[in-house]
Protein backbone atom coordinates (compact mmCIF):
# COMPACT_ATOMS: atom_id res chain seq x y z
CA UNK A 1 0.00 0.00 0.00
CA UNK A 2 2.86 2.33 0.93
CA UNK A 3 4.62 1.53 -2.36
CA UNK A 4 1.46 2.41 -4.33
CA UNK A 5 0.95 5.80 -2.65
CA UNK A 6 4.67 6.61 -3.08
CA UNK A 7 4.61 5.91 -6.81
CA UNK A 8 1.34 7.86 -7.18
CA UNK A 9 3.02 10.88 -5.53
CA UNK A 10 5.99 10.57 -7.87
CA UNK A 11 3.62 10.38 -10.83
CA UNK A 12 1.75 13.50 -9.67
CA UNK A 13 5.04 15.33 -9.12
CA UNK A 14 6.14 14.37 -12.62
CA UNK A 15 2.86 15.69 -14.02
CA UNK A 16 3.23 18.95 -12.05
CA UNK A 17 6.77 19.37 -13.37
CA UNK A 18 5.51 18.70 -16.89
CA UNK A 19 2.81 21.36 -16.40
CA UNK A 20 5.41 23.86 -15.10
CA UNK A 21 7.60 23.10 -18.10
CA UNK A 22 4.71 23.56 -20.54
CA UNK A 23 3.64 26.85 -18.95
CA UNK A 24 7.23 28.12 -18.98
CA UNK A 25 7.72 27.17 -22.64
CA UNK A 26 4.42 28.83 -23.55
CA UNK A 27 5.29 31.95 -21.52
CA UNK A 28 8.70 32.35 -23.16
CA UNK A 29 7.24 31.77 -26.64
CA UNK A 30 4.33 34.19 -26.16
CA UNK A 31 6.53 36.85 -24.51
CA UNK A 32 9.13 36.58 -27.26
CA UNK A 33 6.48 36.71 -29.98
CA UNK A 34 4.88 39.82 -28.45
CA UNK A 35 8.20 41.66 -28.16
CA UNK A 36 9.09 40.66 -31.74
CA UNK A 37 5.67 41.89 -32.94
CA UNK A 38 6.18 45.24 -31.17
CA UNK A 39 9.66 45.63 -32.63
CA UNK A 40 8.43 44.84 -36.15
CA UNK A 41 5.51 47.24 -35.79
CA UNK A 42 7.77 50.02 -34.56
CA UNK A 43 10.30 49.30 -37.32
CA UNK A 44 7.56 49.50 -39.95
CA UNK A 45 6.21 52.72 -38.45
CA UNK A 46 9.70 54.27 -38.40
CA UNK A 47 10.25 53.17 -42.00
CA UNK A 48 6.95 54.76 -43.15
CA UNK A 49 7.68 57.95 -41.26
CA UNK A 50 11.27 58.27 -42.51
CA UNK A 51 10.40 57.43 -46.13
CA UNK A 52 7.46 59.81 -46.23
CA UNK A 53 9.36 62.77 -44.71
CA UNK A 54 12.47 62.15 -46.85
CA UNK A 55 10.33 61.92 -49.99
CA UNK A 56 8.61 65.24 -49.19
CA UNK A 57 11.90 66.86 -48.19
CA UNK A 58 13.64 65.75 -51.40
CA UNK A 59 10.76 66.98 -53.55
CA UNK A 60 10.84 70.37 -51.81
CA UNK A 61 14.60 70.67 -52.31
CA UNK A 62 14.15 69.93 -56.01
CA UNK A 63 12.04 73.08 -56.40
CA UNK A 64 14.06 75.30 -58.74
CA UNK A 65 13.28 78.59 -56.94
CA UNK A 66 11.08 79.63 -53.99
CA UNK A 67 8.57 80.92 -56.59
CA UNK A 68 8.27 77.49 -58.15
CA UNK A 69 6.61 76.13 -55.01
CA UNK A 70 2.88 76.74 -54.53
CA UNK A 71 0.36 75.50 -51.99
CA UNK A 72 -3.10 74.79 -53.39
CA UNK A 73 -5.98 72.50 -52.45
CA UNK A 74 -6.05 69.24 -54.44
CA UNK A 75 -7.20 65.71 -53.63
CA UNK A 76 -8.36 65.34 -50.01
CA UNK A 77 -6.94 68.66 -48.80
CA UNK A 78 -3.71 70.66 -48.99
CA UNK A 79 -1.28 69.88 -51.79
CA UNK A 80 2.20 70.90 -52.90
CA UNK A 81 2.54 72.21 -56.45
CA UNK A 82 6.10 72.23 -57.80
CA UNK A 83 6.27 74.26 -60.99
CA UNK A 84 8.90 73.71 -63.68
CA UNK A 85 9.23 75.82 -66.80
CA UNK A 86 10.48 74.23 -69.99
CA UNK A 87 10.54 76.82 -72.79
CA UNK A 88 7.18 78.54 -72.85
CA UNK A 89 5.31 75.75 -71.09
CA UNK A 90 4.83 75.21 -67.38
CA UNK A 91 4.69 71.71 -65.95
CA UNK A 92 3.58 70.92 -62.45
CA UNK A 93 4.24 68.09 -60.01
CA UNK A 94 1.33 67.81 -57.59
CA UNK A 95 1.95 66.05 -54.28
CA UNK A 96 -1.24 65.40 -52.36
CA UNK A 97 -3.27 62.87 -50.39
CA UNK A 98 -6.18 60.99 -51.87
CA UNK A 99 -8.12 57.99 -50.64
CA UNK A 100 -5.58 57.06 -47.93
CA UNK A 101 -2.51 57.45 -50.16
CA UNK A 102 0.21 60.02 -50.68
CA UNK A 103 0.14 60.58 -54.43
CA UNK A 104 2.11 62.35 -57.14
CA UNK A 105 0.83 63.66 -60.44
CA UNK A 106 3.04 65.30 -63.09
CA UNK A 107 1.40 67.12 -65.98
CA UNK A 108 1.04 70.42 -67.83
CA UNK A 109 -0.21 73.08 -65.40
CA UNK A 110 -3.67 73.55 -66.88
CA UNK A 111 -4.34 69.89 -67.75
CA UNK A 112 -7.66 68.73 -66.38
CA UNK A 113 -6.50 65.72 -64.38
CA UNK A 114 -8.34 64.54 -61.28
CA UNK A 115 -6.73 63.30 -58.01
CA UNK A 116 -7.25 59.60 -58.81
CA UNK A 117 -5.05 59.96 -61.93
CA UNK A 118 -1.89 60.27 -59.81
CA UNK A 119 0.68 57.64 -58.85
CA UNK A 120 0.40 56.07 -55.40
CA UNK A 121 3.55 56.62 -53.33
CA UNK A 122 2.87 55.62 -49.72
CA UNK A 123 -0.14 55.05 -47.46
CA UNK A 124 -0.97 58.36 -45.74
CA UNK A 125 -4.18 59.78 -44.23
CA UNK A 126 -3.67 63.47 -44.96
CA UNK A 127 -1.40 66.47 -45.43
CA UNK A 128 -1.61 69.80 -43.63
CA UNK A 129 0.57 72.46 -45.20
CA UNK A 130 1.08 76.08 -44.19
CA UNK A 131 3.55 78.72 -45.25
CA UNK A 132 5.06 81.22 -42.84
CA UNK A 133 7.72 83.78 -43.72
CA UNK A 134 10.53 81.80 -45.31
CA UNK A 135 9.28 78.45 -43.97
CA UNK A 136 6.93 75.78 -45.30
CA UNK A 137 5.54 73.60 -42.51
CA UNK A 138 4.08 70.22 -43.45
CA UNK A 139 2.25 67.82 -41.20
CA UNK A 140 1.80 64.32 -42.59
CA UNK A 141 -1.06 62.52 -40.84
CA UNK A 142 -0.96 58.75 -40.48
CA UNK A 143 -2.91 56.51 -38.08
CA UNK A 144 -3.54 59.28 -35.57
CA UNK A 145 0.05 60.58 -35.64
CA UNK A 146 1.27 63.84 -37.14
CA UNK A 147 4.79 63.82 -38.61
CA UNK A 148 6.27 67.29 -38.95
CA UNK A 149 8.56 68.61 -41.65
CA UNK A 150 9.94 72.14 -41.97
CA UNK A 151 11.52 73.51 -45.14
CA UNK A 152 13.28 76.85 -45.50
CA UNK A 153 12.31 78.46 -48.80
CA UNK A 154 14.97 81.17 -48.33
CA UNK A 155 18.64 80.94 -47.28
CA UNK A 156 21.37 78.41 -48.18
CA UNK A 157 21.40 74.65 -48.00
CA UNK A 158 22.02 72.88 -44.69
CA UNK B 1 8.47 1.10 -10.77
CA UNK B 2 9.85 3.57 -8.22
CA UNK B 3 13.13 3.80 -10.14
CA UNK B 4 11.22 4.64 -13.33
CA UNK B 5 9.37 7.51 -11.61
CA UNK B 6 12.62 8.88 -10.24
CA UNK B 7 14.14 8.72 -13.69
CA UNK B 8 11.16 10.62 -15.15
CA UNK B 9 11.53 13.24 -12.42
CA UNK B 10 15.25 13.63 -13.09
CA UNK B 11 14.59 13.91 -16.83
CA UNK B 12 12.00 16.62 -16.28
CA UNK B 13 14.21 18.50 -13.85
CA UNK B 14 16.98 18.51 -16.46
CA UNK B 15 14.50 19.71 -19.09
CA UNK B 16 13.42 22.58 -16.84
CA UNK B 17 17.05 23.46 -16.19
CA UNK B 18 17.86 23.51 -19.91
CA UNK B 19 14.71 25.52 -20.57
CA UNK B 20 15.67 28.04 -17.89
CA UNK B 21 19.10 28.54 -19.44
CA UNK B 22 17.66 28.87 -22.97
CA UNK B 23 14.91 31.22 -21.71
CA UNK B 24 17.49 33.40 -19.96
CA UNK B 25 19.55 33.63 -23.18
CA UNK B 26 16.42 34.37 -25.26
CA UNK B 27 15.22 37.06 -22.86
CA UNK B 28 18.65 38.71 -22.87
CA UNK B 29 18.71 38.75 -26.68
CA UNK B 30 15.12 40.05 -26.88
CA UNK B 31 15.73 42.78 -24.30
CA UNK B 32 18.92 43.85 -26.12
CA UNK B 33 16.97 43.96 -29.39
CA UNK B 34 14.32 46.09 -27.69
CA UNK B 35 16.90 48.54 -26.31
CA UNK B 36 18.63 48.75 -29.71
CA UNK B 37 15.28 49.37 -31.44
CA UNK B 38 14.38 52.08 -28.91
CA UNK B 39 17.76 53.79 -29.41
CA UNK B 40 17.40 53.61 -33.16
CA UNK B 41 13.85 55.01 -32.90
CA UNK B 42 15.06 57.91 -30.73
CA UNK B 43 18.00 58.59 -33.09
CA UNK B 44 15.60 58.75 -36.06
CA UNK B 45 13.29 61.15 -34.23
CA UNK B 46 16.17 63.30 -33.04
CA UNK B 47 17.59 63.53 -36.59
CA UNK B 48 14.19 64.63 -37.91
CA UNK B 49 13.99 67.24 -35.15
CA UNK B 50 17.52 68.45 -35.89
CA UNK B 51 16.72 68.75 -39.61
CA UNK B 52 13.55 70.71 -38.86
CA UNK B 53 15.41 72.94 -36.39
CA UNK B 54 18.16 73.52 -38.98
CA UNK B 55 15.56 74.51 -41.59
CA UNK B 56 13.87 76.89 -39.13
CA UNK B 57 17.20 78.48 -38.18
CA UNK B 58 18.10 78.88 -41.83
CA UNK B 59 14.68 80.32 -42.65
CA UNK B 60 15.25 82.91 -39.89
CA UNK B 61 18.77 83.74 -41.18
CA UNK B 62 20.41 82.40 -38.04
CA UNK B 63 18.29 84.42 -35.60
CA UNK B 64 18.35 82.29 -32.44
CA UNK B 65 15.64 84.26 -30.63
CA UNK B 66 13.13 83.84 -33.46
CA UNK B 67 14.06 80.17 -33.83
CA UNK B 68 13.61 79.69 -30.07
CA UNK B 69 10.15 81.24 -30.29
CA UNK B 70 9.21 78.79 -33.06
CA UNK B 71 10.69 75.72 -31.36
CA UNK B 72 9.73 76.66 -27.80
CA UNK B 73 13.26 76.72 -26.36
CA UNK B 74 15.51 78.98 -24.31
CA UNK B 75 18.52 81.01 -25.46
CA UNK B 76 21.66 81.60 -23.41
CA UNK B 77 24.48 83.53 -25.10
CA UNK B 78 25.01 81.69 -28.42
CA UNK B 79 23.24 78.48 -27.46
CA UNK B 80 19.62 77.49 -27.88
CA UNK B 81 18.28 74.57 -25.83
CA UNK B 82 15.03 72.78 -26.64
CA UNK B 83 13.59 69.89 -24.62
CA UNK B 84 12.01 67.04 -26.53
CA UNK B 85 10.55 63.74 -25.31
CA UNK B 86 13.56 61.60 -24.38
CA UNK B 87 16.34 64.04 -25.38
CA UNK B 88 17.47 67.67 -25.48
CA UNK B 89 18.41 69.62 -28.59
CA UNK B 90 21.31 72.07 -28.32
CA UNK B 91 22.02 74.56 -31.05
CA UNK B 92 25.28 76.50 -30.88
CA UNK B 93 26.06 79.32 -33.29
CA UNK B 94 29.48 80.48 -34.50
CA UNK B 95 29.68 83.55 -36.69
CA UNK B 96 32.55 84.24 -39.04
CA UNK B 97 32.91 86.85 -41.77
CA UNK B 98 30.19 86.18 -44.33
CA UNK B 99 29.52 82.75 -42.84
CA UNK B 100 27.08 81.67 -40.17
CA UNK B 101 27.50 78.20 -38.78
CA UNK B 102 25.45 76.26 -36.25
CA UNK B 103 26.13 72.92 -34.65
CA UNK B 104 22.96 71.08 -33.70
CA UNK B 105 23.21 68.22 -31.25
CA UNK B 106 20.62 65.91 -29.72
CA UNK B 107 21.76 64.78 -26.27
CA UNK B 108 20.29 62.02 -24.11
CA UNK B 109 21.56 61.44 -20.59
CA UNK B 110 24.87 63.13 -21.42
CA UNK B 111 25.41 61.10 -24.60
CA UNK B 112 25.18 62.45 -28.14
CA UNK B 113 22.33 60.80 -30.07
CA UNK B 114 22.86 62.69 -33.32
CA UNK B 115 24.63 65.77 -34.61
CA UNK B 116 24.44 67.92 -37.75
CA UNK B 117 26.04 71.17 -38.88
CA UNK B 118 24.25 73.89 -40.84
CA UNK B 119 25.88 76.85 -42.61
CA UNK B 120 24.50 79.95 -44.28
CA UNK B 121 25.84 83.06 -45.93
CA UNK B 122 25.76 86.29 -43.96
CA UNK B 123 26.06 89.96 -44.79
Amino acid sequence: MKRTSGSTLSGVLALVLLAVLSVSVLGVLLGGARVYQNLTHQGQEDYNRRTCLQYLSTKLRQAQTPDSLELRPFGDGDALFLLERYGSRTFVTRIYCHDGWLMELFSIDDAGFSPEDGEKILPLDGLRIQEKTGIVEIEALYQGEAWQLCHATEGGDP
Amino acid sequence: MKNRSVLVLIEQAIMILVLSVVAAICLTVVSEAYVTAQNSHLRDRSLEDLQNAAELLQGRDGDLTETAALLGGTVEENTLTVSREGYVIQMQIHRETYLGKAELTAVREGQILSKITVCWQEG
